[in-house]
């Protein structure tokens, strides 16, 4: 049937071009591949107060979404030529040695307390859905999967992200306080 | 030094095609390469200026890819289309998927990351952050339309050909200078040779003129002293022995300097042809030591003499001269050695010779032949050998003018030339010269003894400006017997035709201030038809010698001359008169 297989792959293809804006919602297994790649796309765009020497960690703290469309995701890509780590944690503290830590709360351990035991530390976190909420926070906009940015967070962590990313952010709460 | 530098300009000179050459395509190389390497780094300017765009594209675009805003990166393409020489543009994300592009045709470069042609050259830059593949950027940077490329170089490549053409014809400007001055260089070379040629021939003029003067002052007062010295003798007899002897000396040296004087007119060429009974038999015998002397030892000569032989009607020095002329030919054709030939025979010529040959009078000669066994010549040359300045010998060591001389002196004397040669063989030149229709040669003295005494009752009137000449002629036609009147001019002496006086003789000379002795007896001849004259000259002049001989009817007395020279041409002179 390549007719049929045609027609699905130019459906893709325009989904891809267009931003899928035919559809209201994005479908529950897109959104998730999607913050999967997201979630490393990020590292690129941050810059860490000590470059991380080995792998770059990609923490999963408590509830996992991605499962491995995350680990598909990262297959072949590297952070400077090196593969990146996936870290599946129940709890997350300083010492953990996640560069990027996935907040997804569980019994465990809350995202709020995890946000505070990572307070201060340089590990750029990233949350969604929650009332605690990451230097990095998932929102879904017209179909859209965007994003927040917590720039006072950030900098309180030491960490610098760019100028590119912030561009891309639905909203960024700055420094002096207040979004954007 | 200033030879080298010459032999140098020679060498630039002669080579100066190649030269040019060789420069004109080193230029056109140099341009060419030039050119190529202008281009070269036009397409490297232009592949670098792809790559720095894709890459400010890629950095631009990388947020925007990595998150999906579809907005942002279709904002980026659209402003970079704004750029006219970027003509496609493909963003890929990170699964190869096609996000935004614009432009027709684009290479998708199969893997590779450069791809040059011949409208332009595409680039594929991945869109990466730290690493992290966050799509690919294809860009098609156009290259310069051909037509704008050449018309880039056409101003470079116009400069050129107005250099190249610019240089091609100055090269070829000094080219046909160089020939021009060469040419002018010959031209002047050939005119400084003839005008050498012609001052030589000045010179030689002058020195006849100069030679032919003094001789001629020199034979007047030869004349003077030579008559005088006769005249002694004839007076005085008897006079004391010793005394004679004392003037016999003196009139010998006076005789040898006339001899000398002779001998410059030669030279001056003065001396008018003077024909007479001439046995050419014993003047070839005279000649024999110095035709020996000139041929050399590898050259024996033989002379064979017809008995019998007649004498021949012609100026004696001249013959020598042409035979001399003809040895010496004979000598330069036989430079290995040889044998030289000289036959005197009677030659009786008919009319058949007459039709055969060109000039040919029939009658009696006496032939003259001079054989070598020499290298001979061709006919073509053969029918040149008598014209003057011909020579088949080398630049300086002949005139040209020896067998003009041969042939002039024969053919004045009334004689012909003929010639015959064969190549290897060897030439032979036989002169045919009148036979002389004197019975004999009679010595003058013998004449003079039988004419000494006795008055003749003849008027002699003797002109000439020399007063020792005038003086000393007068006395001597006294003692001959003569009436003698005498003047110093041509005007003195037509005073007494007019004033009637009946003269025999006219015994003038020819060169005097005034009218010349020519005019004179011409006028005197008006006045008295019968009357005979006699010219008496140190050399001869055109005025009473033309073409080297003396106009028929015209008697001479060259001077010096004895008592019994002058007496024996007036008797001669009456004899005539009166048959």
């Amino acid at each position: 049937m390549p007719k049929t297989l045609q027609n699905l792959f130019t459906a893709i293809i325009a989904l891809l071009l267009t931003g899928g804006a035919a559809a209201s919602q994005p479908t529950a297994d897109l959104e998730t591949a999607v913050k999967a790649t997201y979630l490393y796309k990020f590292a690129p765009f941050v810059t860490w107060p000590d470059p991380p020497g080995d792998n770059l960690t990609l923490c999963i703290v408590g509830a996992d979404p991605f499962g491995d469309v995350l680990d598909r995701a990262i297959a072949g890509q590297g952070y400077n030529g090196r593969p990146f780590r996936i870290l599946r944690l129940p709890v997350v503290s300083t010492d953990s040695g996640c560069a990027v830590a996935y907040l997804g709360g569980s019994g465990d351990q809350s995202v709020a307390s995890a946000l505070k035991a990572l307070k201060g530390a340089p590990v750029l976190t990233v949350s969604q859905n929650s009332q605690a909420q990451g230097m990095i926070d998932f929102v879904n906009q017209q179909g859209h999967v965007r994003f927040r940015v917590d720039l006072a967070a950030a900098s309180e962590s030491h960490l610098k992200i760019s100028s590119k990313l912030l561009a891309m952010a639905v909203s960024v709460r700055d420094v002096s306080g207040g979004p954007q | 030094m200033k030879r080298v530098s010459n032999r140098m300009m020679q060498v630039i000179d002669h080579h100066r095609t190649a030269f040019v050459g060789l420069g004109l395509t080193v230029l056109v190389l140099a341009s060419v390469a030039a050119g190529l390497y202008s281009e070269n780094l036009h397409q490297r300017q232009v592949i670098q200026a792809a790559r720095v765009q894709a890459s400010i594209v890629a950095d631009s675009l990388s947020g925007a890819l990595a998150f999906g805003d579809q907005a942002t990166v279709s904002q980026i393409t659209t402003a970079i289309r704004a750029n006219p020489e970027i003509e496609a543009l493909i963003v890929l994300d990170d699964k190869g998927i096609p996000v935004a592009h614009y432009g027709e045709t684009i290479a998708l470069l199969n893997g590779r990351n450069e791809l040059r042609t011949s409208d332009g050259f595409t680039v594929r830059v991945p869109v990466a952050e730290k690493g992290v593949v966050l799509g690919t950027v294809i860009l098609k940077q156009r290259s310069e339309p051909l037509e704008l490329r050449l018309a880039r170089y056409a101003g470079a490549a116009l400069l050129l050909v107005a250099g190249l053409s610019m240089l091609t014809i100055m090269a070829f400007d000094t080219r046909a200078l160089a020939r021009g001055n060469r040419r002018l260089r010959e031209v002047m070379e050939e005119r400084e040779r003839a005008e050498a040629a012609l001052r030589q021939s000045q010179k030689m003029e002058a020195l006849g003129r100069l030679t032919g003067g003094i001789a001629h002052d020199f034979n007047n007062m030869l004349a003077v002293i030579i008559g005088n010295l006769d005249l002694f003798i004839r007076r005085y007899p008897d006079a004391d022995p010793k005394m004679l002897r004392f003037v016999s000396g003196s009139q010998e040296a006076a005789r040898r300097a006339a001899a000398l004087t002779q001998r410059l007119l030669a030279f001056s060429r003065r001396q008018p042809l003077d024909p007479k009974a001439t046995d050419i038999g014993r003047s070839i015998a005279d000649l024999s030591d110095i035709l020996r002397r000139t041929l050399g030892d590898a050259i024996s000569i033989e002379t064979l003499r017809a008995p019998g032989l007649w004498r021949a009607n012609v100026d004696t020095s001249q013959f020598e001269t042409a035979v001399i002329n003809l040895t010496v030919n004979a000598r330069d054709a036989m430079p290995e050695g040889g044998k030289l030939l000289i036959e005197c025979a009677n030659a009786r010529l008919d009319q058949s010779h007459a039709e055969a040959g060109d000039d040919v009078t029939p009658g009696d000669y006496v032939m003259v032949s001079v054989t070598d066994t020499g290298t001979g010549m061709s006919p073509e040359i053969l029918s040149q050998v008598f014209e003057p300045f011909f020579t088949t010998k080398p630049v300086g060591l002949g005139t040209g003018l020896g067998l003009s001389q041969v042939h002039g002196f024969v053919k004045q004397s009334g004689g012909h030339v003929s010639l015959s040669s064969e190549v290897g063989r060897g030439t032979t030149v036989s002169l045919y010269l009148p036979r002389s229709l004197e019975v004999s040669d009679v010595p003058v003295a013998d004449r003079i003894v039988r004419a000494e005494h006795g008055r003749r009752d003849k008027i002699v009137l003797v002109v000439d400006d020399e007063a020792g000449v005038r003086d000393f002629v007068c006395e001597a036609l006294t003692d001959l017997g003569y009436d003698v009147l005498s003047a110093e001019n041509a005007d003195q002496a037509l005073d007494i035709f007019e004033e009637g006086t009946r003269i025999d003789i006219l015994l003038t000379d020819v060169l005097m201030p005034g009218r010349s002795g020519r005019e004179l007896a011409d006028e005197a001849l008006a006045h008295q038809k019968d009357l005979h004259v006699l010219f008496m000259t140190g050399y001869a002049q055109d005025a009473i010698v033309h073409n080297g001989k003396l106009d028929a009817g015209t008697r001479l007395v060259k001077k010096p001359f004895t008592i019994e020279q002058i007496g024996a041409e007036l008797e001669r002179l009456e004899r005539t008169g009166d048959s």
